[in-house]
């Protein structure tokens, strides 16, 4: 009864490793892989294009800033999510902001993309710029989604918006296994707050906190998790120039173009560093705190 | 007094401080509830508006009308992509719950002989894959490109699907297996007729998920397929909300609709149909996964 998962798993994604040889090839559809020409350079005719191609750099820098902005921006506040959720008392109030906190999880990129594009319409009347109105902010209608400068933030801020309800809840689950004596105990001592929270619910979440922090990092260079959508859905010609990803480039190149052999080329790049960053970030929380994802 | 989890309150009266923090964390909350549930109300309200400007409504309709749902569900294209992912989520479902679950039942014994290379074997892919190009090549070669079964068939194994349906099963008796074996039933019968309903809340939690998956996904139906009679509908919505070019068959009504609707009407009503099932059965969801990830946790 493995028999059919097994035979999915080999075909859908042992196989297609069969298919990396792509990126050393000048590949013909029709000549198939094996049948396919040798790529100059030994080869690495793909990977010497892409470091030369004058795109390659905007793409990276928009990957690795939107990663490491996500990576700083979204690993810290679920924690202080969970802990002041904690703080609440009132059963009914906490429930209700949880699970609208949840909400947007469950809904995807797309629709989330149209709720966006509405809602920072250009035009005076879309609540955006109305808010900014009243705000005193601006004195003509901005168009934020399309403007270059605000790509980063709106991407950082609106995955933040989607996903800190949905991702406190592990750390809840972990604060509410912690033993009530311990805080007991510090308030006997006349520990405050700011103590307890040091010192014993954030003691408790570090380890839930460093596993996810390694696999995150094991996705830099994909913009970490649902960046892809993100930047495909919320991607425009006006703003390309710091919302495209290598993701995204990968499909424009590869599957719109039709340049299969450099978007391979360009797609191992990626799964290679990100394997090699996930390895390293593992490594280094070994060396750090003596425990490591594996 | 202290709440069932987390820290003891305090049974003394609260300082100026300790109040001043209370009133900042309920306000913070209610704040942030607000701002995430706002967005929803606004699509909501404006696929509700009958206004022919442009204009949006910011708290209650300008004018109630159902004239853009109305038109949604006329529009062939958009009935055409609505019947195609309510047929790939039955089917996606049934299809992921059943691979998965047969798996499950056979691996979730830690005697079973090649147990380990199993699982080192179904671990490998989540840190490495060829990536698009391979895949979509390996695609074309098995002749699914452009078909139905594209959507289903290499979306149908889930390494966490799995993990948590051997978990559930692994917490059965296996005393039961064991009558079910002597009353001469197979292993397939037993998984499907006893395993299956008996973890009945995960296998629920499960197919929410997948459902969800599955009425969102829009990078198949876009790349891997080219018929119009097969887009599902996230990826009709892409390209309603994205594409300054209108289908013809859309231009053609909303030229019928033209003194009672426009365009951006159509937009928010596609939304929010693309939104509905997943509001209807999110809050179960979330209260299984919940549960879920507390007992994990908890282990």
């Amino acid at each position: 009864m493995i028999l059919p998962c097994l035979l999915l798993v080999i075909v859908f994604n042992y196989l297609p490793l069969y298919g990396i040889l792509v990126a050393f090839k000048h590949f013909n559809v029709f000549k198939g892989v094996l049948g396919s020409p040798w790529a100059r350079d030994g080869g690495f005719e793909h990977f010497i294009d892409f470091f030369q191609s004058p795109n390659v750099g905007i793409v990276l820098r928009n990957t690795v800033a939107i990663a490491l902005l996500k990576l700083v921006f979204l690993s810290f506040p679920p924690v202080l999510f969970a802990i002041y959720l904690n703080e609440i008392r009132n059963r009914p109030f906490k429930l209700v902001t949880q699970t609208i906190s949840y909400l947007p999880h469950f809904i995807s990129w797309v629709v989330l993309g149209g709720i966006m594009t509405t809602f920072f319409l250009r035009t005076t009347d879309a609540p955006f710029n109305r808010l900014l109105f009243a705000l005193g902010a601006i004195d003509s209608p901005t168009d934020i989604l399309n403007r270059p400068g605000y790509v980063w933030p709106v991407f950082v801020l609106s995955h933040l918006w989607k996903e800190i309800g949905w991702s406190a809840i592990i750390y809840l689950a972990v604060i509410a296994s912690i033993d009530a004596e311990l805080y007991e105990a510090a308030e006997v001592d006349g520990g405050g707050r700011l103590v307890k929270m040091l010192n014993i619910t954030w003691p408790a979440l570090k380890g839930t906190f460093m596993i996810l922090f390694i696999l995150a990092c094991g996705q830099i260079m994909a913009g970490l998790g649902a960046s892809f959508d993100q930047s495909y859905v919320l991607g425009t010609a006006s703003n390309r120039s710091t919302s495209q990803i290598l993701d995204v480039y990968i499909v424009r190149i590869g599957l719109d173009q039709g340049r299969h052999s450099f978007a391979t080329a360009v797609g191992l790049m990626k799964n290679v560093v990100n394997l090699l960053l996930l390895l390293s970030a593992n490594w280094l929380s070994w060396r750090l705190t003596g425990k490591g994802l594996f | 007094m202290a709440a069932p989890s987390g820290p003891p309150a305090g049974v003394r009266t609260l300082s100026p401080v300790d109040a001043a923090f209370h009133v900042a964390v309920y306000a913070g909350f209610a704040l942030f509830a607000l701002l995430v549930f706002y967005p929803f109300w606004f699509v909501l309200i404006n696929s509700l508006n009958g206004m022919l400007d442009y204009g949006v409504s910011l708290y209650v309709p300008r004018r109630w009308s159902l004239v853009n749902f109305e038109f949604a569900f006329r529009e062939p294209l958009l009935r055409n992509s609505l019947m195609v992912s309510i047929l790939r989520v039955a089917v996606g479902v049934t299809v992921m719950v059943v691979v998965n679950a047969t798996c499950a039942f056979a691996l979730r014994k830690r005697t079973l002989k090649l147990r380990k290379i199993y699982l080192v074997i179904f671990t490998i892919p989540l840190f490495f894959g060829g990536g698009l190009i391979p895949q979509f090549l390996n695609l074309k070669r098995f002749g699914l490109l452009d078909t139905f079964a594209v959507y289903i068939v290499p979306e149908a194994w889930s390494f966490f699907f799995l993990v948590i349906l051997m978990s559930a099963f692994n917490d059965i008796d296996d005393a039961i297996e064991e009558s079910a074996r002597l009353d001469g039933a197979k292993s397939l019968l037993i998984c499907l007729r006893i395993y299956l309903p008996m973890s009945a809340p995960i296998i629920a939690a499960i197919a929410l998920f997948a459902g969800v998956h599955h009425w969102g996904a829009w990078f198949d139906a876009m790349y891997f397929v080219r018929s119009q009679e097969l887009r599902t509908f996230s990826a009709y919505l892409i390209r309603l909300v994205q594409q300054a070019t209108l289908s013809e068959e859309l231009q053609d009504l909303l030229y019928e609709y033209r003194d009672r609707m426009n365009v951006q009407g159509v937009r928010f009503a596609a939304v929010v149909i693309a939104m509905v099932p997943v509001l209807l059965v999110y809050p179960f969801i979330q209260r299984f996964f919940v549960k879920g990830i507390r007992i994990g946790a908890i282990k």
